[in-house]
């Protein structure tokens, strides 16, 4: 869609805002789901959906205003360099895949969750030299195709409402 | 509503793929069966599973008994027959020697002993 510049800033400062704001909620309440350190990861529908609503550009805009604020407020260095490298990798991987135009919201989103778990563990490798943290992935990879799909249900929601009374 | 395509699914399929790689790549190295390596004069002369029962002659000095979960040394030629007398051993690391017959049988991979032997 286009829309015009103001309006994309407009969006784009909603969007961190609502990002933010997840981050917080799952900051306070951690789901657990037996494994430790797994979120659900809802600050990434609003990066999904300034990537499929708007452009490449503000999503990269939301996801690092979204790291940095975050990191400053809740986290510490150690904290960004995780979740920096998640949330980028996956961006990448997300773009990548809109470009190639076969793959719906669910695959799109899926391979988001996957990869910014496999950003996130290459980290804990790098940062420990323990490569058999890679392990983890066997877990991770799966625990990501679920929460990413869950966000694509949750954002493919939210898009066919925005549409359909044409607010974007 | 947007649905699945193929694709989806076919890289959905590929991750669990990944996953399984990932899985059977790292496996061995956490839940290999226990093993007894007997040693002679610092050469491996042979890696037993402790699986099954068996009986292992070693060069005709010494006769080591793998049974199910542990290993001890039933007859040894030596004068004082220490590792004759040595408990059974079952945990990784644990170890019997036989000193004048230069035989040493260390447990490999299996579980972990709970203390060390400073501690035990």
């Amino acid at each position: 869609m286009t829309a015009s510049p103001a309006k994309k800033l407009a969006l784009a400062g909603l969007l961190t805002a609502m990002a933010m704001i997840c981050s917080y909620a799952e900051f306070l309440f951690p789901i657990h789901l037996g494994i430790p350190g797994v979120k659900l990861g809802l600050a990434n529908a609003a990066v999904l959906f300034a990537l499929l609503a708007l452009d490449v550009r503000t999503a990269f805009l939301v996801s690092i205003t979204r790291l940095i604020l975050t990191a400053l407020l809740f986290g510490n260095g150690v904290t960004l360099a995780y979740s920096a490298a998640g949330a980028m990798l996956s961006l990448g991987i997300m773009y990548l895949l809109m470009k190639t135009g076969r793959f719906s919201i669910y695959g799109i989103s899926m391979a988001g969750g996957v990869f910014h778990n496999v950003g996130q563990v290459t980290v804990a490798v790098l940062l420990s030299s323990t490569p058999a943290i890679f392990a983890y992935l066997t877990a991770l990879i799966p625990v990501g195709m679920l929460t990413g799909l869950l966000i694509a249900f949750l954002t493919d929601k939210i898009l066919v409402i925005l549409r359909k009374t044409e607010r974007i | 509503m947007t649905k699945p395509n193929r694709w989806d699914i076919l890289l959905g399929i590929l991750f669990l793929l990944c996953a399984l790689c990932v899985l059977l790549f790292f496996l061995p190295n956490g839940d290999a069966p226990a093993r007894a390596e007997v040693r002679v004069d610092g050469d491996v002369m042979g890696v037993y599973s402790l699986a099954e029962h068996q009986t292992v002659d070693i060069n005709g000095h010494n006769l080591l008994v793998i049974e199910p979960g542990e290993v001890y040394m039933q007859e040894a030629d030596c004068p004082d027959r220490y590792c004759v007398h040595h408990k059974p051993i079952a945990k990784t690391h644990e170890t019997i020697v036989c000193l004048p017959n230069r035989v040493v049988v260390t447990i490999l991979g299996g579980e972990e002993a709970a203390y060390d032997g400073i501690s035990r």
